[in-house]
């Protein structure tokens, strides 16, 4: 299974009522750009919300390049961070040092995609 | 004319801190956090680490000087990489390699104790997994010094364990056999440095009935583990004070929750962490570089030959000019591949493969061309330069040859796996 552009979509919009975590972001100054390949969407994740495509894509903290399939393991937990990159199955760009700030993050991104795909099913 | 004693300590382009000084452009303005960490990995050089440095150098050859790391300690030496809201300095590669250029200016073996335990470190700290940093990050913060170690080297598998192509045909290298919970070790790594004095390392053995590079898996193994020996310290021509050892596993039995980066995951691990350390060492190499060129620059602007210093001699000083270029140059490269390293994951193979290889060729030029400088006394212990010489052939071995990071540097260039 991957993370088609539509799921994508709507998890980071089903986020967006997650007020809990947009304040943790905005907390740390996290902004985080993920761009899926095959067919490329853009998404970026930032304490003032979700943006799909249209806005300027230097400005994130950090940039995620990755395909859906990993995508699609990341955010249900059959795959962590540094075993992809490890495995060179995705590219991060951006302070490095900074991916630990994302281990309370991504669970809660992981959470409401399982919950879109549940509905989605 | 100008008096030798006016030149004893002007700017130099080798110095970054000069680079600032002097107004100079640059395109790399390091980080106020890494400027401070810098300093004070100056001054723990010169206060510290210079004043034991040639004991150090003339002592047996496996004896290890734990007063040094312990004061290294003190400063957060073996802390550099673990991040702050552990209790660490939190710095990347750049800081890192910015510390070990310092330490190395004055010593390069106490630059390698202290870069072998934070490589050692990277396993854990990379890995992200939360049971492997609870059981192995908090012997680093604690008030006595302890130091990790990282093993890859065999006796018959060198290079061939950093080359994917080579890693299906190397020859005996450490197995690890399933057994239930745990995994069975068996093999024997050499010139593992700090492997005398470690308390645990992060050992590369290959999966039972999985040759080559998509079978090699990473292990965090503490040395006092039944099975491990600690064997014989090599008796090297340079880098004495730090010691480089034999270590053997035999049915050393090693819970599966020690591997890192999963079964198999060992590989691109190598490939990431060989980023860091390239950059690292080529930094070091730049230290030797730098203190070799350093006593060559202040003798050259004292020793007075045909009523002039050494320096106002235009053979001397095209020798002196091109030495600065090299680790000016050398000092770019390094920097950039530190940046890269803590800005993109993977970061490229090239960068760091580059610096290294130039730093590590420039670093035995420099200080060749230093101890011919000072002439008969170069080639004496007292001055401390044929210290440097020894020295700068070290970082040519380890962390990768010139030939093994010709192939990363082609092959990055071909689009190969490197």
């Amino acid at each position: 299974m991957t993370a088609n552009a539509t799921l994508l979509q709507q998890t980071l919009t089903a986020l967006l009522d997650d007020a809990e975590l947009t304040a943790i972001l905005k907390e740390r100054g996290l902004s985080l750009l993920f761009v899926q390949r095959d067919p490329e969407t853009v998404a970026l994740l930032s304490g003032d919300g979700v943006t799909f495509d249209e806005f300027p894509q230097d400005g994130a903290t950090l940039r995620f390049e990755l395909s859906g399939d990993t995508l699609h393991k990341l955010l249900t937990g059959q795959l962590s961070l540094p075993r992809a990159a490890a495995a060179r199955l995705l590219t991060v760009k951006g302070p490095v040092t900074r991916l630990r700030q994302l281990g309370d993050v991504l669970p809660r991104v992981g959470a409401a995609y399982a919950a879109v795909a549940r509905q989605a099913a | 004319m100008t008096t030798a004693f006016e030149l004893k300590n002007p700017a130099t382009l080798s110095d970054l801190g000069a680079l600032s000084a002097a107004a100079m452009p640059s395109f790399f303005q390091l980080p106020p956090d890494v400027e401070q960490l810098r300093d004070e990995a100056r001054e723990f050089a010169e206060t510290v680490v210079k004043p034991r440095r040639l004991a150090n150098d003339l002592a047996p050859h496996d004896e290890f000087d734990w007063e040094i790391v312990r004061k290294g300690h003190e400063l957060g030496l073996l802390r550099l990489t673990i991040p702050k809201e552990l209790g660490g300095r939190g710095v990347g590669t750049l800081g890192v390699a910015v510390v070990l250029e310092e330490l190395a200016a004055v010593c390069a073996s106490t630059a390698l104790i202290f870069g072998a335990s934070l490589l050692g470190q990277t396993s854990v700290l990379t890995s992200g997994d939360p049971h492997l940093q609870a059981r192995f990050l908090p012997q680093f913060l604690g008030d006595e010094p302890v130091l990790a170690c990282n093993a890859i080297t065999e006796e018959v598998a060198g290079c061939d364990l950093l080359i994917p192509d080579n890693s299906p045909v190397a020859q005996e290298v450490m197995t690890a056999r399933r057994d239930g919970d745990e995994y069975v070790l068996n093999g024997i790594k050499r010139f593992i440095t700090n492997g005398k004095v470690a308390e645990w390392a992060t050992v590369f053995a290959n999966l039972e009935g999985h040759p080559g590079a998509d079978g090699l898996t990473a292990f965090i193994v503490p040395l006092d583990t039944p099975g491990v020996t600690r064997g014989p310290v090599a008796d090297k021509m340079g880098y004495r004070a730090c010691l480089g050892t034999t270590l053997l596993f035999e049915d050393v039995r090693v819970p599966v929750e020690n591997i890192a980066f999963g079964e198999g995951g060992g590989w691109g691990f190598l490939t990431m962490q060989s980023n860091q350390a390239r950059s690292t060492v080529a930094a070091i190499s730049v230290g030797v570089a730098r203190g070799a060129f350093e006593i060559a620059h202040r003798y050259a602007g004292e020793r007075v030959q045909g009523g002039l210093p050494l320096y106002q001699h235009q053979f001397t000083a095209r020798k002196l000019a091109e030495m600065t270029a090299k680790i000016d140059a050398a000092r770019l490269l390094y920097l950039q591949a530190a940046y890269q390293a803590d800005n993109m994951l993977p970061a490229p193979t090239y960068g760091p493969a580059v610096a290294k290889l130039f730093a590590d060729r420039i670093a035995i030029e420099v200080a060749e061309e230093s101890m011919s400088i000072l002439g008969a006394r170069g080639y004496c212990r007292d001055y401390d330069v044929e210290k440097f010489v020894r020295e700068s052939f070290g970082a040519r071995i380890y962390e990768g040859t010139p030939e093994v990071l010709a192939l990363a540097v082609t092959n990055a260039l071909y689009g190969h796996r490197a």
